[in-house]
């Protein structure tokens, strides 16, 4: 079983589609990360770095009037999936041969809890149908579907941090099984008030650092350096076999078993990408595969602390097989005693490559990268993606 | 089964929580204390080893009660299961959701609330918490496609077993009354005020209903090695987009069509071969309108229908479930219920349930699913007919 990656739509903290998320990898461009001073009751304000997206550029894809009854999650995912099918140069000839599987571990937040604002400012009486009807989880496929007129199957997974897998899972299966000729699938998550707080309470007790709320360090596997991020990832996937742009995900595994035999598996890779980021619980999964990836590194300080972030790291993966070249984690603080782990400074010694435009990136003649994320009850999600 | 048989139900207004309506609309609440059974569970010699260690939210409760019941059924036994490859299909739609109010008014009036409501959702992830507390190690998914998710779940599981991911499957959904759904229907003006009278000319609206329906799927070379002879066989499943309106189905019905002649492709059989359906039926004009002229395209319209949300009320994430439970048990008690409350054809509905328990003569049978935001699916079971 195995796809090709056609076409990336990333819209993250580093900006909308594949040149921001590259400029960010070479360093040239920065994330947007907000600083907020999040009141949780205990004397002094708890400084939250948040990194944020903005879906405006959808309006290069829809009239604005279109966009006016969307809510900015929708807008995001929408966005995410053209900017996937036009980085792919596809024409869709056969709508119902194009499927959408999404994956988002809270779904439409900012819509949940606008329709109980609508309970608690009118009365049980006068809710607001709109907000609910766009506040189930599926209200992102089901808009991408009907902007792109798109009649193939259709899927959400919520399956909290294996929601970007079992996206990936499923789009594998409906194209083995000739179920669609190319998949929509893509995950991500957003930002509200309520998450900011109750991540901020949580972040507090488990000693996350008051001090510099905005910088995760995703090496730092004991500290919660935990900031909040939000973005949506979309992928256009194609059979195996189809013209092939970026790389193709040969594999995808879920639960329990995905870390079973971890170092057969790590062994078997040429770079893992971790989606750590700054959340302790997660870390000593974290810290004992690094041990063993042979070269190693997380993205996380680019798109910031969320549940689907390793859908970004399948995008980032997707780049370094195509260009052949490995990206330094941008925080490798922590990683000192871990020699796989990809960091600044680096390049130099592993490099030769004269033309490379990001001096700082290695080259990297690996066929596989695996995409891991580790949750904190022993279940992870394994996403190999290959030459 | 036997209250279907016969004809009873009880719907009446929502008894563990209040509503401001002028007046309320009845539901299909389940009486029982879910604590107590899981209780009961824990405390049986089969499933003492199950792990309740976190505070389970009434989905998860309904979900394992669910789950507990059809592996006894299937006579696994549950310390084997823990070694053989397990996965876990799980739709939902208020389990994957946010939705806790106190939390919520509470942090609107700047009171600093506890976080405790946000990891109790953690938690409770319905598939991630079925496979923690029964200690499974296969791939792991919760699907969020409203009203068709429990559905999905089992075709999802069906192509892991296909694909060998797993090697024996947990599928079904669960869904409880909430009070936020329950206000959230009220406001789009389609939960009745009356006991719901599926395709009847004078329908006005679903009712409401919470439950859970598992199903444990496997190979039939598992089966044959564990000496079981199954209840059934699921041979087709099929899924397709409207891409039409956020909540309103496509008039001709054009994702269903698709599902339904998707799962009759995979179960290599025509039309004819259908015995009966069981329909999605859920009360509402539109929706009731639109699948009876679809089955009545494609099966005619004399095809014997069930429709049995007049007993359940509309479960939600689990209806599609629950609805495949009751097509298996009409293959094989060779009958189907009466649509309780239905009274006078709709001529524009094209087919009409029966009216009373109606014997059949099946060996396939469809269930049909269809969701907010256009997502439809469709099942095919078998009855299985062994020497």
């Amino acid at each position: 079983m195995s796809a090709s990656i056609l076409g990336i739509g990333p819209v993250c903290a580093l900006g909308c589609g594949v040149r921001a998320l590259r400029e960010g990898l070479e360093g040239t461009r920065r994330p947007t990360i907000e600083r907020r001073d999040v009141d949780i009751g205990q004397g002094r304000p708890f400084p939250l770095g948040v990194f944020t997206s903005c879906a405006d550029e959808l309006e290069h894809f829809l009239p604005k009037r279109a966009l006016r009854r969307m809510d900015p999650f929708v807008r995001m995912a929408l966005l995410s999936a053209y900017l996937a099918v036009e980085d792919a140069r596809i024409a869709f000839s056969d709508p119902e041969r194009v499927g959408v599987v999404l994956g988002s571990a809270y779904g439409p937040l900012q819509t949940t809890f606008a329709f109980q604002d609508s309970l608690i400012d009118f009365g049980d009486k006068c809710a607001s149908p709109t907000h609910f009807a766009n506040s189930v989880h599926n209200a992102l496929a089901s808009q991408v579907s009907i902007s792109m007129n798109l009649q193939g199957p259709g899927q959400t997974v919520t399956t909290l941090g294996l929601s970007a897998a079992g996206a990936f899972l499923t789009a594998m299966l409906w194209l083995e099984r000739d179920d669609a000729d190319f998949v929509l699938v893509g995950a991500g998550d957003e930002l509200c008030p309520v998450r900011g707080y109750a991540e901020a309470r949580m972040l507090a007790e488990a000693g996350g650092k008051m001090d510099s709320g905005d910088a995760i360090r995703p090496f730092a596997f004991d500290e919660c350096t935990y900031a909040p991020g939000e973005g949506f990832a979309t992928f256009l996937l194609g059979k195996e076999g189809a013209p092939n742009r970026y790389a193709r995900v040969s594999r995808v595994l879920m639960g329990k078993e995905a870390l079973e035999n971890e170092g057969d598996l790590v062994d078997a890779l040429d770079a893992v990408f971790l989606a750590a980021n700054g959340n302790c619980a997660e870390g000593a999964a974290y810290r004992r595969l690094a041990q063993k990836a042979r070269r190693a590194a997380a993205y996380a300080p680019f798109y910031g602390s969320m549940p689907t972030g390793d859908a970004f790291d399948i995008a980032i993966a997707a780049l370094a097989l195509k260009e052949g070249r490995l990206s330094p984690s941008p925080d490798a603080s922590g990683a000192e005693n871990l020699p796989g782990v990809v960091r600044d400074g680096q390049a130099k010694d592993r490099n030769d490559n004269k033309d490379n435009k990001n001096p700082n990136a290695e080259v990297f003649s690996g066929a596989s990268i695996g995409c891991l994320k580790c949750g904190e009850d022993g279940c992870a999600s394994l996403i190999v993606l290959a030459k | 089964m036997a209250a279907l048989y016969a004809g009873q139900r009880d719907p009446r207004p929502p008894a563990r929580f209040q509503a401001e309506l002028d007046k309320a609309h009845p539901v299909f609440e389940i009486a029982s204390d879910l604590d107590q059974e899981i209780a009961r569970i824990g405390g049986a010699e089969d499933f003492a080893w199950l792990r309740l260690d976190c505070d389970s939210t009434r989905t998860s409760c309904l979900a394992l009660i669910a789950a507990v019941e059809a592996c006894r059924q299937a006579r696994l036994d549950p310390q084997a299961m823990r070694r053989m490859r397990v996965g876990v299909a799980v739709g939902t739609t208020v389990g994957c959701t946010l939705n806790n109010e106190e939390f919520y008014r509470a942090w609107r009036k700047g009171s600093y609330p506890d976080p405790a409501p946000v990891r109790r959702f953690l938690a409770n992830n319905p598939a991630l918490y079925l496979s923690q507390a029964m200690g499974l190690r296969g791939p792991v998914a919760t699907l969020a496609n409203a009203c068709s998710s429990g559905a999905d779940a089992i075709g999802l599981a069906k192509s892991w077993l296909e694909a060998g991911l797993c090697d024996l499957a947990l599928a079904g959904g669960a869904d409880e009354l909430s009070r936020v759904t329950y206000l959230g229907f009220s406001s789009l003006m389609i939960a009745s005020r009356e006991p719901c009278r599926p395709f009847d000319r004078n329908r006005s609206g679903l009712n409401l209903g919470e439950g859970a329906g598992m199903l444990v799927l496997e190979t039939q070379e598992t089966a044959r090695e564990r000496e079981i002879k199954p209840l059934a066989r699921l041979a087709g499943c099929g899924c397709g987009l409207d891409a039409y309106h956020p909540t309103a189905p496509h008039p001709e019905g054009r994702g269903l069509r698709r599902a339904i002649h998707q799962a009759l492709r995979q179960a290599g059989i025509a039309p004819r071969d259908v015995g009966f359906v069981n329909t999605h039926g859920t009360s509402t004009p539109d929706n009731d309108r639109v699948e009876g002229a679809v089955l009545a395209d494609i099966f005619g319209a004399e095809i014997p229908a069930a429709a049995t949300k007049a007993y359940t009320g509309h479960t939600l994430g689990a209806a599609g479930a629950i609805e495949a439970v009751f097509t298996v048990m009409g293959l094989l008690d060779q009958k189907l219920p009466g649509a309780c409350g239905f009274e006078e054809p709709d001529p524009d509905c094209r087919i009409a349930p029966v009216r009373t328990t109606t014997a059949v003569h099946a060996r396939y049978a469809l269930s049909n699913s269809l969701a907010f935001g256009g997502g439809n699916a469709a099942l095919v079971l078998e009855k299985v007919e062994l020497p």
